[in-house]
């Protein structure tokens, strides 16, 4: 009963399914009947057409004013191609070709754009404000200093020599100046009395020594491997303050003493001491 | 039981503690020392308050 019931279900769910599908392409193709490819093509055209007139016009307004203003070379090449291109545009339809000449010919016209803009600022600014004025005169000045010093630099070059003898000589005078000076201090020294220079040699002769013992530290070992065997003290105090066993501490006193040696030995009297402790242990 | 704690082993390894600490002062453990000492730590804590000789015998090496 089951399984009957499920067909029935699967059967009337695949007929809504299949049916809405086909519905829809009767629907699209009851409209589509009307409209053809060439047709699109053309709305698509027309779109196209319209959009680019729109940015047209704008754009011969810049080049129209941009034309008046300046007078470099840079325009003549760049305008024609724009009011051109929209018409072709309008007339025919595209082929990838003249979109890749469209868009270049746009890169130009912006390029053309700004340099004609930079261009005609400086003429507009002596015409209009009085802050534009001393923009202007900012740029004339920034020029004539970047002239004088380009005139500079040989004249630089010849003082530069006579600089450099001048600082030469003022060196060596420096220099004799000092050497000067120490040969007053000596002879201040030599005319000292003979009893502070005795004075101030023996404490020299007394400081000497010390520093020397200081500055040598105890190096008993530089091989890090065997810095803790030289290293070892044993404190035997700390045995006073806890309560140890007495196995133990002979065990400790013998390694400290060096009567166990080795590794083997050691461990096989660290085990008869643990097996002293745990027996001993019964008594407290 | 001569101890009065109850548990043996916790009194044992109290004291195995500070003895350690001493046998580093006086010379640093070897290897083979660490070894056999994890394994009396192991053989401690496994015990189940029976006598201490079976402890000991179980530590013979030789």
């Amino acid at each position: 009963m089951n399984n009957l019931e499920t067909e029935k279900i699967t059967s009337e769910i695949t007929a809504v399914v299949v049916k809405k599908p086909i519905e829809e392409i009767e629907s699209k193709m009851n409209k589509s009947p009307e409209k053809s490819k060439e047709e699109i093509l053309v709305e698509r055209q027309a779109k196209k057409a319209a959009k680019q007139s729109k940015k047209s016009e704008g754009g011969e307004k810049q080049n129209e004013k941009s034309e008046k203003r300046s007078l470099s070379s840079a325009t003549p090449d760049s305008s024609p191609l724009k009011p051109e291109t929209p018409q072709e545009s309008k007339i025919s339809g595209k082929s990838k070709d003249q979109i890749l000449a469209e868009r270049a010919a746009k890169n130009l016209a912006k390029q053309a754009a700004k340099k004609n803009i930079d261009v005609a600022s400086p003429d507009e600014s002596k015409a209009k404000t009085p802050k534009d004025q001393l923009t202007s005169d900012l740029v004339e000045k920034v020029e004539k200093l970047q002239i004088d010093d380009s005139g500079e630099t040989p004249g630089k070059k010849v003082l530069s020599k006579a600089e450099r003898r001048a600082i030469q000589e003022a060196q060596r005078s420096a220099k004799a100046r000092v050497i000067d000076e120490k040969n007053t201090t000596a002879k201040k020294i030599k005319e000292m009395p003979a009893k502070r220079l005795q004075d101030v040699t023996s404490k020299k002769l007394f400081e000497t020594p010390l520093k020397l013992s200081t500055n040598k530290p105890s190096v008993a070992h530089k091989v890090k491997l065997f810095k803790h065997l030289y290293a070892d003290k044993c404190d035997f105090n700390i045995n006073v303050n806890q309560k140890l066993h007495p196995a133990i501490v002979k065990l400790g006193l013998q390694y400290a003493n060096d009567t166990v040696v080795g590794s083997n030995a050691r461990c096989y009297a660290f085990l008869n001491a643990m097996k002293t402790v745990s027996t001993s242990k019964f008594n407290t | 039981m001569t101890p009065p704690e109850k548990l043996f082993c916790r009194g044992l390894e109290a004291e195995l503690v500070p003895a350690m600490a001493f046998l580093q002062n006086c010379r640093p453990f070897a290897v083979s020392m660490t070894n056999a000492l994890k394994y009396i730590k192991l053989l401690v804590s496994q015990e189940d308050s029976g006598d201490n000789d079976d402890d000991v015998s179980d530590q013979s090496y030789y």
